[in-house]
């Protein structure tokens, strides 16, 4: 396989996790701002934060007001992780690399593209934006099906599943950030609700019934904190992620750099304690993960696409 | 209500399918009888499963209109042209001729000059001529074959008689259509298919990869072919990658190419670096090194000339083989194949006047209003001059051109090209067509079976090109 090829194809893999993420964190932080009073609400910056884009938006932005904050994040051409720009990465890098995927998966993305490019600035309202982003997170997840239903499970795969993996264990990382910004700075005083935010998160990831199944019946922050990162079973965990970083990475020639990162990222994540992150430092941990990450990705790079 | 084959009027010209009101000619008389007897519904639920077929293929080609929401439609018309397998044989026979000599004369051109000292042809064919790359002297390519992928584009007159109009030797596209438009064909007349002997053209790809390996330098069971494609932007980029696709060959551009201190030609793969023995270029020979070319080619693979000097790998078609696509080399062709064959011509040139030999020179600036006048080296349609049509100004501008530089032009009578029907709604009317039939020469010779049929979908107009209201039609060699 080419390495311009592989690298197309990985960071198609990447731009389609970006973007299907990108809009589950949309819309469970809608959902949580709609659950809490309007006197403890986190406010609209706190997602800005966890995508590392603040001082991006505020470039373009004065007020954190939510049509901005969602503007930004749908349609927004110069936010980069945007909706509207994800589908446009993920659509350059299909079709450069045609030959390799089945025509389906092609006319797939350009659907979604033109779909997103006519309708994400119409769609800030509350009411149309939960449509589009649920309708945006199904099409990610047919994506996936068919890629797996379709592609040779070789190199392309292997690529495509690379930048899927390493793209989603970063937004697991932010994700969580998300909770924990607007959650657990007020653990000294829980409130009530604080458990139907926990489960609001777990259902952004579409994990209530997996968490279930692994925790229990209770829904509080330690037991999701510990299922989001370290669960080897749950496919948006991000342990899961890297064990299945590692299981392509195991596929490819030369791969020997690569899985050595991985494992130490595996390990790091295996030790972590939840109860003591949430005390303190879960942000901290969070983040350095997210370094962690990019340097997976830079040894990715130098392996295969810049021979 | 059908198809009304006595209203169809096509006199004055040669039609492929009906030889006069309301009589098909004999290898299309299944075909045109099964058309009759099509009601008006069954003619539109065909056409339409057409537009289906080609949708879901067709849906490659909105990658032309770089990010706008244009449905390029791919202008497709489902009655065949048919011609008998009889008269395809000669035809083949005199298209193989053709390339023999074309090659001949390359060979000779960057090797002894010998068809020059003989006076056949004038020496401003290589002096001076841009086509012609002082790189690609004394090389001997594999076979001493040059141009590994021709097309040529053949038209009938009135009678019937079929002429070549122009030869492609550079990169000639449109081979993926002749083979889509058989697929087209098969979903909508199955039928016909199961009931007469139409000779296959899906083989193409298949024929391609084994020309292209018997090119390798080196002698291995399965070499390492590339297409080279300057890119997604490329109009033909579809056909690049669909030959890529269907020979099972890497989809490569410049950069994934470099040339090593072996001198041998490597592809950077995810597996490390891999040899390549034979890269079937897509791109003009002088974007393809900057080394000795274009300095400013950002498709290039600086290097690859001294690789392919030194027989380390093969370039389809070989540098320099656009020395014999010229209108004016063209003008010479009968003269070219009876110097390396001593045979006639198999199909004729269209008589062509060449402007700096004298007596064709009075006779262009005397009849320029009856000719058509064609640049030597513009491709395209550009620069042309249909004299029929033109104005007096334009005549007297074009006869000082031609005495400003008798060398640069040639002039052809204005051909009445043959017609087929197309359908209409639910009628159909005659329109004017031409052919190119694909040929591939490396230790084989091989001829596609029959080629792509471009139409002119305007009433009366001549111009086939896809970009000015052209189609195709699926063509069949009929077996009688």
């Amino acid at each position: 396989m080419l390495s311009r090829v592989a690298e197309r194809v990985y960071w198609m893999g990447r731009y389609m996790e970006r973007l299907e993420n990108t809009a589950r964190v949309i819309k469970v932080y809608s959902h949580v701002m709609l659950d809490l009073p309007i006197e403890m609400s986190p406010g609209w910056d706190v997602l800005l934060k966890a995508l590392s884009i603040e001082s991006l938006y505020a470039e373009h932005y004065t007020v954190h007001n939510e049509r901005n904050v969602i503007k930004f994040m749908l349609a927004d051409l110069d936010n980069p992780g945007s909706l509207i720009n994800s589908i446009t990465g993920a659509r350059e890098n299909a079709r450069t690399t045609r030959e390799v995927f089945a025509s389906e998966s092609w006319e797939h993305i350009n659907e979604l593209y033109y779909l997103l490019k006519e309708d994400a600035i119409h769609s800030i309202a509350r009411s149309k934006r939960h449509r589009l982003l649920t309708y945006v997170i199904e099409q990610c997840q047919l994506f996936s099906g068919l890629q797996e239903g379709s592609l040779n499970h070789d190199h392309p795969l292997r690529f495509l599943l690379l930048g899927r993996n390493v793209e989603r264990a970063d937004m697991t990382t932010r994700l969580l950030d998300v909770a924990a910004a607007a959650l657990l700075e007020r653990s000294e005083s829980p409130m009530q609700f604080d458990n139907l935010l926990w489960m609001n998160l777990l259902k952004s990831f579409d994990g209530l019934q997996s968490y279930r199944l692994r925790m229990g019946p209770a829904v509080n922050a330690e037991d999701v904190v510990e299922f989001m990162v370290k669960d080897p079973y749950f496919p948006r965990s991000i342990r899961y992620s890297l064990q299945a970083l590692d299981y392509n990475l195991a596929k490819l020639p030369r791969a020997e750099e690569a899985r050595k990162s991985v494992t130490r990222l595996r390990n790091k994540t295996r030790r972590a304690d939840a109860s003591k992150l949430i005390k303190k430092g879960l942000h901290d941990y969070l983040d350095r993960i997210q370094v962690d990450l990019m340097g997976m990705h830079s040894v990715i790079h130098k392996t295969w696409f810049e021979i | 209500m059908s198809i009304n084959l006595k209203k169809y009027k096509c006199q004055g010209f040669y039609d492929e399918l009906i030889s006069s009101p309301g009589r098909a000619r004999r290898a299309a008389r299944k075909l045109v009888s099964y058309l009759t007897t099509l009601s008006d519904e069954e003619l539109e639920s065909r056409k339409s499963a057409a537009e289906l077929a080609i949708h879901e293929m067709g849906i490659s080609f909105t990658i032309y209109s770089d990010g706008n929401n244009i449905d390029r439609d791919w202008p497709f018309d489902i009655i065949p042209r048919i011609i008998p397998c009889d008269e395809w044989k000669k035809i083949e026979a005199g298209l193989v001729q053709r390339i023999n000599a074309v090659n001949m004369f390359i060979q000779d051109l960057y090797n002894e000059q010998a068809i020059i000292r003989d006076g056949i042809v004038p020496e401003h064919i290589v002096d001076g001529s841009s086509n012609f790359l002082e790189a690609c002297r004394g090389v001997t390519p594999p076979h001493g074959v040059w141009a590994n992928i021709s097309g040529s584009d053949l038209v009938r007159d009135h009678r019937g008689k079929v002429y070549v109009l122009e030869d492609n030797l550079r990169v000639p596209s449109g081979v993926s259509y002749m083979i889509e438009n058989r697929q087209v064909t098969k979903q909508v007349f199955p039928e016909l298919f199961a009931e007469q002997s139409i000779l296959p053209v899906d083989d193409y790809p298949l024929m391609l990869y084994e020309m292209l390996a018997s090119l390798s330098p080196r002698k291995i069971a399965s070499p390492e072919i590339v297409v080279l494609t300057p890119g997604i932007y490329n109009s033909a980029y579809f056909e690049h990658s669909f030959l890529a696709q269907a020979m099972g060959a890497e989809l490569v551009e410049g950069g994934d190419l470099f040339v090593d201190d072996d001198d041998c030609v490597y592809m950077r793969t995810v597996d490390g670096p891999a040899r390549v023995d034979v890269v079937y270029r897509r791109i003009d020979d002088t974007f393809i090194d900057t080394e000795v070319f274009r300095e400013d080619s950002v498709l290039a693979i600086p290097g690859i000339i001294r690789s392919w000097r030194k027989g380390k790998v093969a370039i389809a078609n070989a540098p320099g083989s656009g020395v014999a696509d010229d209108k004016v080399v063209y003008a010479y062709m009968p003269r070219i194949i009876k110097y390396y064959l001593d045979e006639k011509p198999l199909i004729p040139n269209v008589p062509t006047r060449i402007c700096s030999e004298p007596r064709d020179f009075e006779y262009v600036m005397e009849h320029i209003h009856e000719l058509v006048v064609k640049p030597a080296n513009e491709s395209g349609g550009y620069g042309l001059l249909i004299g029929p049509q033109a104005s007096q100004r334009q005549l007297n501008q074009y006869k000082k051109l031609i005495r400003k530089n008798p060398r640069n032009y040639i002039a052809q009578p204005v051909l009445n090209l043959s017609t087929a029907p197309i359908l209409l709604g639910n009628d159909i009317e005659p329109r004017h067509l031409d052919l190119r039939p694909f040929i591939l020469q490396g230790r084989k010779t091989t001829v596609t079976a029959g080629g792509l049929t471009r139409v002119a979908l305007r009433k009366g107009s001549l111009v086939v090109n896809s970009s000015q209201g052209g189609g195709s039609k699926d063509t069949w060699i009929v077996e009688n």
